[in-house]
């Protein structure tokens, strides 16, 4: 609130001492216009849900919604725009400047994001020197370290969870961004961009001591991030050249996150990570500070009137240099490893240098034919200081053997080049070629190469004010260079969808028609489809395929009407192995996922003006639908589990979203106007993985959870507002 | 040398040599416009609502008048003979008659600086949109840019597929009004694919997800590479907008011994590697761990 009201006045004093300013010209006349809404609302609540209020406010109550003054006086201009004030989701903006001079924007913007109303917890959290700490009650962990074995341990943990208090969780991103430019000259233009944003809150996070001890803490959120950009453009005729710096800071006051154990009070030297009632608490590195900067230089020159040669090299680093914690919280652990209680060096020295060169070639080659042709390349090279551990910890319980911390680096790379043919009226065929790679290392490691050539044909096509039609096809091919060569699993061909050969296809058709010059309608489809050939298991291939139909129809009156429909189909095809201890080279551990998510979205809406001038009503209607279902294969005979896959019962996810507004506006007088309306939102989530969610699983699913829960909500709103313009 | 990079060495090649070495197919320039002016206040005679809201508009201020003095002629072109003509349409250019490439040169003569720098040669522009398509000098609807009309909308007269994703269950904040497009495409042109303003996807997305920069002590590859490899950010019906539910998503690239490469059906519908976050439930540090234990991302 404080510091709201601070921002408020900063904003107060600065809109006053300008308008001064303006003011104080002489000569020309003073321009102020403006607008304000404010009103009522009133909200009726069918089913509550945290979804509902995700990203907004929407408040009981008197409202605020906007005040917007502008006010201009020759060549200087003032403008205040402010809406929802005093709410979470507020956004207040003041610009000002002088046209051809100068100018100055100052944003400040407020962002909710909420993720469950219900969350409970029996964690209490304190912070510490950067240190966030969840602790249980000593008889908690006590009781449960004393019960006779697994089973009786959980079924007490149970009785305590019913005393789960309440927990917010949801976090808020406050944004101040001051934007300034200034030309001293037409061709010379300096910026100043500085952004501070912070974030603060909880949000549900895993936080577990083995398999079957899962545990979900809220993930205390103390972000602060600090955004700073110089830049100077000078563009004449010949080209633009511009050349700047930027620099951005992420600091994080929480490193460390460190909670109590349920099942133990104090280490256990008999644990077992499995059931995850080895250490007494659990220690995790939270998101560590970090920055970058970089310099840039970007240039477009014009050597002929129809030619352009565009550039830019940017040089930037990315540093993070936090403490880095011991291996682990756990004490018993030192008998496998005497140094398991520190850190196997003080800092983490990560670094990595970025370079990034674009050059492009864009010309008209004779009448008609145009050539753009260019290079990209992105080269990201970590220069994190390998490290060699004797072991590692696994989920703080037991010991595992040596591991390497190998700094990950790739190349991008791309050539292309298209050629742009324009025939008849207003129509052109597009033929393009790209080649592109991504060089991979991991350490000293050469993770191979993927490399992808891509051609693909466009026509687009404006013949006549009533007819648009666009078209255009993509082919590419993608080869990984340790096809085979490198096996990521030993007995099976298993591939990573990121890196592996592929196939893939598109198409996108797009016809516009005006048959009557108040009569638009359109038509879309798409198609996609990757195939990855050479992946017997992993993503083997997916397609997706899309058609919409809009509609906007305008009556002489000014009333307008319009209708949109869109289909969509994501499809994945996966197969994978199941193994044991050690790798399955038996076939009938296989098994496959179809994955499907089917879409269908329509609406439709009507702006009617009742009496010109007078009454407008406006109406719409939205429906959206998603169906995510699989179906899952596996051949009989298994070596491990059930013989057969058992597909589920219901779809694995589905949400619909409906909305139905309504606003009936009266403009009472030429300034003044007054406008009722009431909506309703409906959203139903099913999903056979969240919707019996609760906080205590132990005994079900062995977990302990939040309880974070996103349920269906209908929601009705009513409200009035009053709008006066100046 | 390989025989694809020959070949694109020849292609390239071949085009700098028409280019270099063949200026008589180059067409020379149009001549800069010919006939006189005739001054706004000509204009103001027959088209005075016109000249009102364009003197009104941004393009009416002193920012415009540092770059040219001849105000609606500067875009329609001298206008004299038209006048003098009584109004013949024939004696002006009439932009609506110009080609895509003609109406944006029109505006390029002031903007092709800032971010629209890169437009000639820019998908839109190659796909033959001009400036028109999406602004309006005399009737814009929108109150920034003079767009003819508010973001999102104008995007999604031709990006139908992402309309309809906007309406998904986890999505950035754009229905709600604290996003746009513009956020993270540039439609003027960049150097980066899909028009992202970033020289990568993944920087784009550490503008607003600062905590994933890192780098962190264990990279996890795709994440590191490319953000899109895992999610949608358009909307998608899964949590955190990710391209397919987990745990599949995940087997899609992990399939080791024992867990990851379980088949996870309906017997194990409770089971902590499927319910509630899944992999995550445990693997919470995914895109990143800096804890010298976070290998597998578990701390």
């Amino acid at each position: 609130m404080r510091k709201t009201i601070s921002i408020l006045s900063i904003f107060l004093m600065t809109f006053v001492l300008f308008t001064i300013a303006i003011l104080a010209e002489e000569k020309d006349e003073t321009k102020v216009t403006g607008k304000i809404v404010s009103g009522a609302q009133d909200i009726k609540v069918d089913a509550k849900s945290s979804k509902f209020f995700e990203y907004r406010d929407v408040p009981m109550g008197f409202t605020f919604g906007v005040f917007n003054v502008s006010i201009e006086k020759g060549n200087r201009y003032l403008n205040f725009n402010l809406s929802n004030l005093r709410q979470k989701d507020g956004r207040y903006n003041l610009n000002f400047g002088e046209y051809g001079k100068f100018d100055v924007n100052f944003l400040w913007d407020k962002t909710p994001h909420r993720f469950s109303f219900d969350g409970k917890t029996l964690y209490v959290g304190r912070e510490e020197g950067g240190v966030y700490f969840y602790n249980l009650s000593d008889q908690v962990q006590l009781s449960a370290q004393s019960a006779q074995n697994i089973t009786e341990t959980r079924k007490l943990i149970s009785n305590f969870l019913t005393g789960a208090h309440e927990i917010g969780l949801e976090l808020i991103r406050n944004k101040g961004v001051l934007d300034i430019k200034f030309s001293p000259s037409v061709p010379l233009t300096l910026r100043v961009n500085a952004k501070r944003e912070t974030r603060n809150g909880t949000r549900p996070f895993g936080a577990s001591f083995g398999f079957n001890h899962v545990v979900e803490v809220p993930e205390p959120i103390d972000y602060k991030t600090t955004n700073l950009d110089f830049n100077a453009e000078y563009s004449k005729k010949w080209g633009t050249i511009l050349a700047g710096f930027s620099y951005s800071n992420f600091e994080n006051n929480l490193q460390t996150l460190v909670w109590d154990n349920p099942f133990r009070l104090t280490d256990n030297p008999a644990g077992s990570y499995i059931n995850g009632d080895s250490s007494a608490f659990g220690r995790l590195a939270l998101s560590p500070s970090n920055s970058a900067n970089q310099f840039y230089f970007k240039g477009s020159f014009k050597p002929l009137k129809n030619t352009r040669i565009n550039g830019s090299i940017s040089f930037g680093t990315f540093n993070q240099d936090e403490k880095l914690l011991p291996y682990t919280i756990n004490t018993v652990l030192t008998t496998y490893y005497s140094g398991a209680l520190s850190s196997p060096r003080d800092t983490a020295k990560a670094k990595a240098d970025i370079t990034s060169i674009d050059l492009t070639l864009n010309t008209r080659i004779i009448k008609n034919l145009y050539l753009n042709a260019g290079f990209n390349s992105y080269d990201f090279k970590n220069k994190t200081e390998e490290l060699n551990l004797p072991g590692y910890t696994r989920f703080d319980q037991a010991w595992e053997p040596a591991v390497s911390v190998e700094p990950y680096s790739f190349k991008r790379s791309k050539y292309y080049g298209d050629l742009t043919f324009n025939f008849l009226k207003s129509t052109s065929l597009k033929f393009g070629f790209s080649s592109s790679s991504i060089e991979r290392e991991l350490g000293e490691e050469d993770e191979g190469k993927t490399e992808e050539t891509l051609y693909h044909a466009s026509i687009d096509s404006n013949p006549t004010d009533w007819l648009l039609l666009r078209l255009s096809y993509l082919n590419s091919s993608r080869e990984w260079s340790l096809d085979d060569v490198k096996k990521i699993y030993p007995t099976f061909n298993f591939k990573r969808y990121h890196e592996a050969s592929r196939d893939r296809e598109g198409l996108n058709l797009l016809v516009s028609i005006s048959p009557l010059s108040n009569l638009d309608l359109s038509a879309s489809y798409m198609q996609g489809k990757d195939d990855y050939k050479k992946s017997d298991y992993g993503l083997r291939n997916q397609d997706f395929s899309n058609y919409s139909f809009d509609l906007s129809y305008s009556l002489k009156n000014g009333s307008s009407f319009y209708a949109f429909y869109s289909n969509e189909v994501y499809k994945g095809n996966q197969r994978s192995r199941q193994s044991g201890a050690t790798y399955s080279t038996d076939p009938r551990d296989d098994w496959s996922a179809e994955l499907k998510d089917k879409i269908d979205s329509y609406g439709a809406g009507i702006n009617a003006v009742v009496k010109k001038d007078k009454i407008n009503l406006d109406l719409s209607y939205i429906y959206s639908k998603a169906d995510g279902t699989s179906f899952l294969e596996s051949p009989p005979g298994r070596t491990a589990g059930p013989d057969l896959a058992v597909n589920f019962t219901k779809k694995i996810d589905a949400t619909t979203l409906q909305s139905i507004r309504a606003k009936l506006l009266w403009k009472i007088q030429p300034r003044v106007a007054m406008a009722i309306g009431y909506w309703y939102e409906q959203y139903d989530l099913e999903d056979i993985t969240r919707n019996d969610l609760k906080v205590d699983m132990l005994l079900t699913g062995m977990a302990i959870y939040l309880g974070a829960l996103e349920p269906s909500y209908k929601y009705h709103v009513g409200f009035v507002k009053f709008i006066y313009s100046f | 040398m390989s025989k694809r990079k020959f070949l694109l060495l020849i292609s390239f090649f071949f085009a700098s040599a028409i280019l270099l070495f063949f200026p008589f197919l180059l067409t020379p320039g149009k001549a800069s416009a010919q006939g006189e002016y005739a001054g706004i206040e000509q204009c103001a005679m027959c088209h005075e609502d016109l000249v009102k809201s364009f003197k009104d508009s941004i393009h009416g201020k002193k920012g415009f008048e540092l770059r040219s003095d001849k105000a609606c002629e500067t875009c329609h072109g001298p206008a004299l003979a038209h006048v003098e003509a009584g109004g013949d349409k024939t004696k002006i250019k009439s932009v609506k008659a110009l080609s895509s490439e003609e109406k944006s040169d029109i505006c390029l003569q002031c903007h092709e600086r800032g971010r629209q720098m890169l437009w000639n040669g820019g998908v839109h522009e190659s796909r033959g949109l001009s400036c028109l398509t999406c602004h309006s000098v005399h009737n814009p609807k929108a109150e920034k840019s003079q767009l003819i009309s508010k973001e999102p909308e104008l995007c999604f007269n031709c990006h139908k597929k992402n309309k309809a994703q906007i309406l998904r269950a986890s999505h950035h904040p754009i229905r709600e009004g604290k996003m746009n497009c513009s956020d993270c495409h540039n439609p003027h042109g960049t150097q980066t694919e899909k028009l992202i303003s970033a020289n990568s996807i993944t920087e784009k997305c550490y503008e607003c997800h600062t905590e994933k920069r890192g780098p962190f002590l264990w990279e996890h590859v795709p994440v590191r590479e490319d953000c899109s490899n895992c999610h949608d950010p358009h909307g998608s019906n899964h949590q955190k907008m990710l391209n397919a539910k987990m745990p599949f998503l995940c087997q899609r690239c992990h399939s080791d011994t024992r867990h990851p490469g379980t088949i996870y059906d309906q017997t194990q519908i409770v089971s902590n590697r499927l319910f509630n976050r899944s992999c995550t439930n445990c693997h919470s540090t995914i895109h990143g761990s800096n804890h010298p234990s976070g290998k597998t991302f578990l701390r």
